[in-house]
């Protein structure tokens, strides 16, 4: 095996091997399942072209019938399927705390004092066409009135 | 309709799908992970196909999706590893691929680790060639080079795995 020619014929000979039953069970039930949704998802871009047919029909008899003719017809209603875009997780979490020094009374005459909250909301979407994650993030104050009992 | 569509899909995987599993190795850390990258970009071409009357993809095509779903695992893991540790892809190929008709184990098992030496270039051209059943045209296409790239890669994967061979056989003489 010291030649390229006798290194490809060594790579033939070195098949490797199939997949685990394991595997193998899951591909063939993941089918089954998408076989059996397929016919159940509704095509848009068909119903799309169907629905434009049938609404043209409906008005060119509509306005041959007056003798007038239709206007312009867009292109709009063509629906194309949208790629899925879909939520994962959704997360909240605080970045940082902060005390106000300056204690507040409320109207009952107890004494709170002020805490600055930063809160990130973040949303988790995959985008099935693109395989990409999309992180959307939300950041946003809040302040907590926490009442004082010590000091 | 229904029952025909999955048995085509059943019946193109049982033929395909150790070409498929042994591409996806070169993603993955482990069988199973490249079991699951493979279960991910089958996912992926049965959506893709439904736009042309869900046939059966053809393998060029499927290799291609498993290199897509493999790059963006690729990606999402390089956030949090070092790109050292990335190299360590492939070495877990223990029990994927000896086949135990090889007459000599012993240089099966040289060459096998000749081929996880190359780099991830010229391997996953050696991949598809060898063991994907794909022509340079059908590599160029998958790999957006072009069909000499492809085959030049080949040959020089070829050479090195033949010097690498030759080294360790002088070696062992030189020792023995």
């Amino acid at each position: 095996m010291e030649t390229a020619d006798s290194v490809e014929k060594a790579l033939e000979r070195l098949m490797p091997r199939g997949m685990s039953e394991r595997a193998t069970g899951a591909l063939e039930s993941m089918i089954d399942e998408l076989a059996g949704e397929a016919p159940a998802r509704p095509d848009w871009a068909r119903i799309g072209i169907w629905s434009t047919g049938a609404v043209a029909a409906v008005l060119a008899v509509f306005f041959g019938l007056h003798g007038r003719a239709p206007a312009p017809a867009r292109s709009g209603g063509l629906a194309l399927e949208r790629p899925q875009v879909e939520l994962v997780a959704v997360v909240e979490g605080v970045v940082a705390v902060d005390p106000v020094e300056q204690l507040v009374a409320s109207a009952d005459g107890g004494l709170h004092r002020e805490w600055h909250m930063q809160v990130v909301t973040e949303e988790r979407f995959h985008d099935e066409e693109t395989g990409h994650e999309i992180r959307v993030v939300h950041p946003r104050d809040e302040v907590l009135m926490v009442p004082v009992t010590s000091f | 309709m229904k029952r025909k569509v999955a048995a085509d899909w059943k019946r193109w995987l049982s033929e395909n799908g150790h070409r498929l599993l042994v591409y996806a190795r070169g993603w993955a850390r482990c069988q199973q992970d490249a079991e699951d990258l493979v279960q991910e970009a089958v996912l992926r071409l049965w959506n893709l196909q439904q736009e042309t009357g869900g046939g059966v993809p053809d393998v060029p095509l499927a290799l291609s999706t498993i290199r897509f779903c493999g790059l963006n695992r690729h990606r999402s893991d390089s956030r949090r590893r070092k790109r050292e540790e990335s190299i360590i892809y492939l070495n877990d190929f223990e029990d994927v691929w000896l086949d135990p008709a090889v007459e000599d184990d012993e240089e099966a098992l040289m060459l096998r680790d000749a081929v996880q030496r190359l780099s991830p270039k010229l391997r996953e051209v050696v991949t598809m060639k060898v063991w994907g059943g794909l022509t340079f045209a059908q590599i160029s296409e998958s790999l957006a080079i072009s069909p000499n790239t492809a085959a030049s890669r080949y040959r020089y994967a070829l050479e090195q795995l033949a010097q690498g061979m030759r080294r360790v056989k002088e070696a062992r003489h030189g020792n023995g």
